[in-house]
């Protein structure tokens, strides 16, 4: 039983916000995801983890609606993304791996007009902008254009922008991917702070030890397949160093042996595995 | 909010923030017009000049009837050659001429005789546009000449003045005009959609809570904003040049009101044609590099085949602006081939809307449907 599900299974205290019930979506005519199944629950951070190209944007867009599964389903907050598909919009925000900001828009511009898109009226909207520059650290370069913004500055934009209308559910796609150590740290701070405490996260990500530091619950999918669902400390206890990072390359190479994929590089099964904390 | 037209506004708000701060969205809108209209002014004048003296061209058919004779001396005096003289008016009239000119004179007692012009004009081949402005300069030149020797007197009225001058213009030569300018906004309407994929703006803007004909309808909007923009900086100067009389096109120009609203209103509905068709190719397209690489496909072919209408004689233009809804249905009402002009207007309507309606279904379905195109690829 994954961990999860031992949490559901407690009953009354968790509820399921994000189901993915044996998802199946080819791109391009390629299989991307085959057969992807998992929850997440409110208060808790999911960690959906894997290689580059195992599935986790592509999982994260239909979690978002921009994609619509060949087969399976998916619901957020107990609606079907396609059925409802502005309904679910309206309960999550996304924060993408590139900020994916309009670099000629000051922030403060780009922010109200996504408030505005979610029906904030002009004043609730720039107050709430004001209120998410002091909670990112961010209100001096409010009316500064994008394209001058560092990485780092840019990327809290964005999440900003995930939260300007305060969605239940966040969908995280390699936040810190491209920042430096001290602005992940900053991140990382953020995520575990009270602003994120109800909230239902699920954060893609390659890098083991951002897992390990954040996420209550661990997804591991590997070519579009989940590998290992449980807890960090249940995953770890798999492997008899005891190590999660072991645990986790081991669900790989058994993935890699059944045939469905390609076994792990040396490269890959190396130190540098999924990267470190803060590396692009 | 987002569920009224009020979301569409939002959606245009912020659009016409991101375009009024391109640099080259703001040359192109204002600059650009401003530098092709003086070039369209005056080229057609510096053919007309270079022409004057040569007038072997085939079709273009000089014929000069009764009492010529001292015409026809003045005229050769000048420099210029008629290959047709005297009877050759009913030769102009039975055969598929491009451009005709009958030329009489009237002797009035003593004075000087008095030259009296007819432009004829028929077909509608480019090579009639290139002898339309050489004729223009026959008679500037044969005007000079008369003045200079005071031996006739010749009352020259500019082409583009005359009636059938103005349908000429009205038919052949302003699509052009119009089609030039705005040709520069489909780059425009391509880029509002393939810019966001670039940017990778469009994840973030798709997963608003807005539905696709809003987003589509407000992109449609800002880029009719920008090329309407266009129109009008071009409709401007010509105005001016019609209203103030002023030298143009190697004559002078006398368009009223009347034909000014005509113009206005096939710019914007081949502006809407062009915004339609650049939202749908940036829909299309992965990429700006790549929307920009389909756009080019269809147009520089049109253009290419513009060229070469212009350049070649007896090719018809519209094999070229065919391409283009509004401006087809129109010449092959103007050529007789959909019968009366009536069913041409109707069809003017009617086919571009069908089109544009196609091309913006399209666009919007390519926006939802998260294939490749829309969405970078990355898994």
């Amino acid at each position: 039983m994954s961990g999860i599900a031992q949490l559901l299974d407690r009953g009354g205290q968790y509820r399921a916000v994000i189901e993915v019930v044996d998802v199946r979506r080819s791109l391009g005519g390629k299989p991307v995801l085959r057969g992807v199944g998992f929850l997440a629950v409110p208060g808790l951070i999911t960690g959906l983890l894997g290689p580059n190209g195992a599935g986790k944007t592509t999982t994260l867009r239909l979690i978002a609606t921009l994609l619509r599964p060949d087969s399976g389903s998916v619901r957020v907050c107990g609606l079907d993304t396609v059925a409802n598909s502005r309904e679910v919009r309206r309960s999550i925000g996304l924060l993408t791996e590139d900020p994916g900001l309009y670099d000629r828009l000051t922030c403060r511009e780009q922010l109200v007009f996504a408030a505005r898109s979610f029906g904030l009226s002009s004043a609730v909207a720039r107050r709430r902008v004001e209120e998410l520059a002091e909670l990112l650290s961010f209100h001096d370069r409010l009316d500064s254009k994008a394209a001058v913004l560092s990485k780092g500055t840019r990327q809290k934009i964005a999440l900003a922008r995930a939260l300007v209308h305060d969605p239940p559910v966040l969908l995280l796609d390699e936040p810190t991917a491209s920042l430096d150590v001290s602005a992940a740290a900053a991140v990382h701070d953020l995520l575990t702070g009270s602003a994120f405490a109800h909230k239902t996260v699920l954060l893609s990500t390659h890098i083991l030890t951002e897992v390990q530091l954040l996420c209550r619950n661990v997804v591991g999918i590997t070519a579009g397949r989940v590998v290992v669902e449980g807890s960090v400390e249940d995953i770890a206890r798999r492997h008899v160093t005891g190590e999660f990072r072991l645990a986790f390359l081991d669900a790989l190479k058994d993935e890699a042996l059944a045939g469905t994929m390609d076994p792990p590089s040396a490269a890959l099964l190396g130190e540098g595995a999924f990267g470190h904390e803060g590396s692009a | 909010m987002t569920d009224t037209p009020a979301g569409i506004a939002t959606i245009l708000r912020r659009e016409l923030m991101d375009i009024g701060r391109q640099r080259w969205v703001r040359i192109s809108t204002l600059l650009q017009p401003l530098l092709f209209v003086p070039l369209f002014f005056g080229l057609p004048g510096l053919i007309a000049q270079r022409s004057a003296t040569d007038l072997s061209h085939g079709s273009v058919v000089v014929a000069v009837q009764g009492g010529a004779e001292p015409v026809r001396q003045a005229l050769e005096s000048g420099g210029i050659t008629i290959r047709e003289t005297r009877d050759a008016a009913a030769a102009v009239l039975g055969r598929k001429a491009d451009v005709g000119m009958v030329v009489s004179t009237t002797l009035r007692g003593k004075r000087a005789p008095e030259l009296n012009v007819e432009v004829l004009l028929l077909g509608a081949s480019g090579k009639s546009v290139l002898a339309f402005f050489r004729v223009q300069g026959v008679l500037n030149r044969a005007t000079a000449v008369a003045e200079r020797r005071r031996e006739v007197n010749i009352h020259t009225t500019d082409l583009v003045r005359s009636p059938a001058g103005r349908r000429f213009f009205a038919a052949s030569v302003l699509p052009v005009y119009v089609w030039f300018p705005l040709s520069v906004m489909l780059g425009f309407s391509v880029s509002t959609l393939a810019s966001e994929k670039d940017g990778r703006t469009l994840e973030s803007l798709l997963v608003l809570p807005y539905r696709p004909w809003q987003v589509i309808a407000a992109k449609w909007g800002v880029s009719m904003l920008a090329a309407l923009t266009v129109a009008a900086v071009s409709l401007l100067p010509f105005a001016v040049v019609s209203v103030l009389d002023l030298p143009a096109l190697g004559g002078r120009l006398s368009f009223g009101w009347a034909e000014l609203s005509s113009l206005s209103i096939a710019m914007f509905a081949v502006a809407a044609f062009t915004v339609s068709a650049g939202l749908a190719v940036g829909a299309w397209g992965t990429s700006a590099r790549e929307a920009s690489s389909l756009s080019a496909s269809i147009y520089i072919p049109a253009g290419v085949m513009s060229v070469i209408f212009l350049v070649v004689p007896d090719i018809s233009p519209a094999p070229a602006l065919l391409a283009v809804p509004v401006l087809g249905p129109m010449i092959l009402a103007r050529e007789g081939i959909l019968g009366p002009l009536g069913i041409g207007a109707i069809l003017s309507v009617l086919l571009p809307t069908i089109v544009y309606s196609t091309l913006l279904v399209e666009a919007a379905r390519r926006l939802t449907s998260g294939e490749r195109a829309i969405l970078r690829p990355q898994t």
